[in-house]
């Protein structure tokens, strides 16, 4: 017996509940919206956050693409993929450009994202204060108080430390010049990205039961000191072993004979897109020169 | 099925989330189900918002119009409770609200905590004409530079908006609709700035 799911797994209830916050995060750029996470057929952690926030906007007009760190083919996408797929009856794609939803953990596509696209990331920690504050009634207070001395003074110490900044992801964010916001743990390279996107950016973390967002064509600045500039993940000199490209984010990948490091495109779809660009080189075709 | 509660109000909720994130856009929702009978009293598009937003979660009240009759169905069909203006999340004000009404409901909408700024009132407010004619242009993010807009008689309550909203994270969220099904969002974060004539 095969058994009918709800479209989109969950009831309309949960689905409204998860909307309405959604809209508030919209209006709130960057403010953490607390939301009644449900329990999943995933486990915390897994991405429940992206997960909820999916299957509540998600029609059958769309057409979902989910990776995971750059990957569209790994258990934790093709998962998810299958149990939206499996609900809903949406296509599912790799194609960055062909998608209308896009989930991801901790990577923001190469492929420029445009004004029909949705971007869902999965976060861990929403809260950028928590290393500072483990209090959640403190650090509400301190995001109401728009007193954000933690994170600077995090920052400031790492300086002092090793002499500059050493978030290798997830560096926090200033939304609209008012709240500091994680950005989940994307790479320092895709926090560029999030600035005046065109893109409408929707995060959830499900564990943390909070929703926030990043309304297209919103001021997104990385917190950095004016003697100590944000600085991204440099591939200088450095291109894809694959697919020659040198302007993307990579992945160091160690020969394991030579000991040598190689490097190669995190995005997965991207790097193919662009071998099967270069496979399909259009030739001059000398007879018909006129 | 007059409204397909599953995936009418999913376009519907994606129509506002579009609207929400990018202000001064206008989107149509007239095609998505079939109008009610009984509903001569609101339009088709706020009815529609009402079946998306509404349930035994969130409280409203509604400002103009036939209130007691519209209160009754908005319960009847989605469980939501009428409230005082003050208490409200959800505040509807219809076509023929009074304008000392309107003035009335932004001073006392709830606009949320610095703690908060969530639990605030969210206006859903019909209109005779939305368009983007360059009467008015706003500001704010989701508008890349600006964007044009032209909203019936917003002279009412642009002043008691911006009131409302001075204190950003506070404020009131708006959903506007007029009789064709147009539907406009206005964050709290959007600002106006009247159109120089030159």
């Amino acid at each position: 017996m095969q058994l009918q799911t709800h479209f989109a797994l969950f009831d309309e209830g949960s689905k409204k509940e998860i909307r309405r916050a959604i809209l508030k995060a919209v209006a709130i750029p960057g403010y953490q919206v607390p939301f009644a996470s449900r329990e999943m057929p995933i486990a915390r952690g897994w991405g429940t956050g992206g997960l909820q926030i999916t299957l509540s906007i998600i029609g059958k007009q769309d057409v979902l693409k989910v990776i995971d760190q750059g990957s569209d083919e790994s258990v934790n996408a093709v998962n998810i993929k299958k149990l939206v797929n499996k609900t809903t009856g949406v296509e599912t794609t790799i194609e960055t450009s062909e998608a209308t939803i896009i989930q991801s953990r901790h990577r923001i596509p190469e492929v420029p994202l445009t004004e029909k696209q949705i971007m869902v990331l999965q976060v861990p920690i929403p809260e950028p204060l928590r290393w500072v504050e483990p209090s959640e009634f403190k650090t509400k207070k301190l995001h109401a108080e728009n007193d954000y001395s933690g994170a600077w003074l995090l920052l400031f110490e790492q300086i002092m430390k090793y002499g500059k900044t050493v978030t290798n992801a997830d560096h926090p964010v200033f939304v609209h010049d008012r709240y500091v916001m994680a950005p989940s743990p994307i790479p320092r390279f895709d926090n560029t990205k999030m600035h005046q996107s065109e893109a409408l950016i929707l995060l959830g973390a499900g564990r943390e039961k909070k929703i926030y967002a990043v309304p297209p064509y919103t001021n997104v600045n990385s917190l950095a000191f004016e003697d100590h500039p944000f600085e991204v993940e440099s591939f200088d000199g450095k291109h894809c072993h694959l697919c020659h490209a040198a302007t993307v984010f990579m992945d160091e990948l160690i020969n394991q004979e030579t000991g040598e490091s190689y490097y190669q495109c995190n995005d997965t779809s991207y790097c193919l897109a662009k071998l099967n660009e270069q496979e399909h080189m259009p030739e001059v075709v000398i007879e018909h020169a006129r | 099925m007059v409204i397909d509660v599953v995936h009418n109000t999913q376009e519907v909720f994606r129509t506002i989330l579009h609207c929400m994130s990018r202000p001064g856009t206008i989107k149509n929702i007239d095609g998505i189900g079939s109008r009610m009978e009984q509903l001569e009293k609101c339009h088709h598009a706020t009815f529609l918002s009402v079946m998306t937003l509404l349930d035994a979660e969130v409280s409203f009240h509604i400002i103009g119009g036939n209130a007691a009759v519209l209160e009754e169905l908005f319960t009847a069909y989605t469980l939501s409770t009428a409230t005082d203006l003050g208490q409200a999340d959800y505040i509807f004000i219809l076509q023929d609200a009074q304008p000392q009404m309107i003035h009335e409901v932004f001073r006392r909408a709830k606009k949320g905590t610095l703690m908060n700024p969530q639990q605030s009132a969210t206006i859903i407010m019909e209109t005779k004409k939305l368009s983007n004619d360059p009467l008015l242009t706003i500001r704010g993010p989701g508008i890349e530079t600006m964007e044009n807009v032209h909203i019936a008689e917003s002279e009412l309550w642009r002043f008691e908006r911006a009131e409302a909203n001075q204190e950003y994270p506070l404020g009131v969220d708006m959903i506007l609709i007029d009789c064709q099904s147009n539907m406009m969002c206005l964050p709290r974060t959007t600002k106006f700035q009247d159109c120089e004539v030159s």
